[in-house]
């Protein structure tokens, strides 16, 4: 396997990517990792590495990219938002496809790369299948919890709340940012999450779909929103793995989600 | 927000450490080509690698490159993008591995390939947490090394834990302390009290210090020869070679941050001899209000400018610090 990190994109507003490429690559599927929201990446970055790898010595190219304003792309967060972020998962599908000889991508994204790589594969024709690893399905719900981390880091830090949730929307609909975890995010990313709801909009992607719901028991009630989600699809199948939630702060050093990572390549081997 | 009005330029690059592993970095560059001689190299503070909280060496490489100054932010084996896999699986298992220098070789590769390649010859080193440490171990014994910025230093150990109530420092006990007086009409808090899962040794001696009926644990007055237990023990070796040899350190610390306080109460209070002796040497700062990885604008802004500060005393540019 081979692996080439690099800058791509428009000049001053670079992306940057790493591409595994198998020593034998006769596979005419890549694949394109989505990255979730803001530290989540970076605490679920070594998962990706590893499922990069894995996949790469499966016999498919891989992508992995930064969004715009995050990791070591181009930009600042409060630049980023969903509707960039789509625009970066297509720079990516295409860099790949013209660095290699595949001529469609199964898209794998995490949490809030769940939410955009199941937005890509509306707008997409070269999209096969899809896998959403323990997706946001409500982008309102999630925005929220985003700015509850706010209020909760303010307790820490001041033991008061200075700023309640409704306060931090406000400043966000004058045009300021919430801190969310040290990332500023933008008024634009935050009223284009609110408006995501994959539950109830309609969606047309028609290729195989793997929902993976990942939770430390499997004891664990299915969520009824993934549930939903999955129902949309025509292809669509839903699995359980017992992972860590690795995308978190955790007591575990998580370098590989091992269920997870077997489980998705079976299912890509599987098509 | 960062001003990114210089464009430096960046090139994605990876190298071969002595074990034969690649590892992945980012090289910047002034657009102009380095006004300095002196580079920075911006060490993982630990698993969040090379970008580090909230991107946190993004911004910082940002404010060196505009001052002229060549930076490069790397990950260390088994981290990030590089090659091999650690074995440890507790998160403070490998903070430990970290501290205790296990990548002290991989900065040092990184400064020989940098002298090699790009045909640097001095550096400034270190990070946040992990990428302190790091950068202070190594130091000690490379003269290439000419200062060190040095962002909330650990200087205990996170694994093989004590008995938390008999180690903590007075801050974290006054904080400690604080936390259950504010609690102290929660149902929840009573519900945790009255079915046996608090700490009530910890209660208790918090509640002490807190009333002010019981000074700082005796630990504090450990002569140097005696240790502190769980002190990492080649940080104060490391730290007294650098002094001696003069080496300007730039120590930030967070005021929120249980580190500062260790720090304060648990290495200052034996070290601090040392810091007198060569004062000026070791400059410690403290970011009021700020929490370990600096999360609100104001404690970040407050990080660049103590930074922008020291490098104008210590190594004067002849760029301008961008405000």
């Amino acid at each position: 396997m081979n692996e080439t990190p690099f800058f791509f994109g428009q000049p001053r507003q670079e992306l940057f990517g790493v591409l595994h490429q198998p020593v034998d690559c006769s596979r005419s599927v890549g694949v394109v990792l989505c990255h979730p929201f803001g530290e989540e990446k970076l605490w679920s970055h070594r998962v990706f590495v590893s499922f990069a790898r894995q996949a790469a010595d499966a016999g498919y190219p891989v992508m992995r990219l930064d969004y715009y304003g995050n990791g070591d792309s181009d930009g600042n967060f409060e630049d980023s938002s969903v509707t960039r972020c789509l625009s970066d998962i297509a720079q990516a599908v295409d860099t790949l496809k013209a660095r290699t000889s595949v001529t469609s991508v199964a898209l794998v994204g995490l949490r809030f790369g769940g939410l955009l790589a199941s937005l890509c594969a509306e707008a997409r024709h070269d999209v096969s299948s899809l896998v959403l690893w323990a997706p946001v399905v409500h982008g309102g719900r999630f925005v929220q919890e985003q700015l509850r981390i706010n209020v909760t880091t303010q307790m820490a830090a001041f033991r008061e709340i200075r700023l309640d949730r409704e306060q931090l929307v406000a400043n966000l609909t004058s045009g300021g940012t919430a801190n969310v975890d040290g990332y500023e995010m933008s008024r634009t990313m935050y009223e284009e999450l609110s408006t995501v709801d994959l539950s109830s909009r309609l969606l047309t992607f028609s290729g195989r779909c793997l929902v993976v719901r990942i939770e430390r028991g499997l004891a664990a009630k299915p969520a009824a929103d993934v549930t939903t989600l999955a129902a949309k699809y025509p292809h669509a199948q839903v699995i359980e793995v017992e992972e860590e939630p690795f995308w978190r702060e955790i007591d575990r050093f998580y370098g590989n989600a091992p269920q997870l990572c077997a489980r998705t390549l079976e299912w890509l081997n599987a098509q | 927000m960062v001003e990114r009005a210089m464009n430096p330029r960046k090139k994605a690059v990876t190298f071969q450490n002595r074990d034969g592993r690649r590892l992945f970095g980012i090289l910047h560059e002034p657009s102009t080509g380095p006004a300095s001689d002196i580079a920075f190299v911006l060490l993982p503070p630990g698993i969040k690698g090379r970008i580090a909280p909230h991107r946190l060496y993004n911004d910082l490489t940002d404010k060196l490159t505009a001052r002229g100054h060549a930076v490069f932010r790397f990950d260390f084996w088994g981290l990030g993008d590089s090659e091999g896999e650690v074995e440890e699986r507790e998160l403070r298992d490998l903070y430990t591995a970290v501290a205790l220098g296990r990548y002290v070789n991989d900065t040092r590769d990184a400064l020989d390939w940098l002298s090699r390649t790009c045909h640097l010859r001095h550096f400034v080193i270190g990070g946040l947490c992990g990428g302190a440490v790091t950068g202070i171990l190594e130091a000690q014994s490379d003269p290439r090394v000419v200062g060190i910025l040095s962002i909330g230093l650990p200087v205990m150990l996170d694994s093989n834990p004590t008995d938390a109530w008999q180690y903590m420092t007075t801050g974290q006990l006054n904080d400690l302390g604080s936390r259950y007086v504010a609690k102290i009409l929660s149902p929840q808090a009573w519900l945790r009290f009255l079915s046996f899962r608090t700490d009530y040794r910890l209660l208790l001696r918090s509640i002490r210090v807190r009333l002010g009926l019981e000074g700082p644990a005796p630990i504090v007055a450990a002569p140097p020869q005696q240790p502190v237990l769980n002190a990492n023990p080649h940080l104060p070796g490391a730290i007294l070679k650098l002094l001696a040899r003069g080496t300007p350190m730039l120590l930030l610390f967070s005021e929120a941050d249980r580190l500062y306080w260790e720090f304060e109460e648990k290495f200052l209070s034996v070290y601090g001899h040392a810091f007198r002796a060569h004062a000026g040497t070791a400059e410690i700062r403290v970011i009021q209000a700020a929490n370990h990885v600096l999360t609100f604008k104001e404690w970040q802004h407050d990080c660049f400018n103590l930074l922008g500060q020291w490098l104008e005393a210590r190594f004067p540019a002849s760029v301008p610090v961008a405000p």
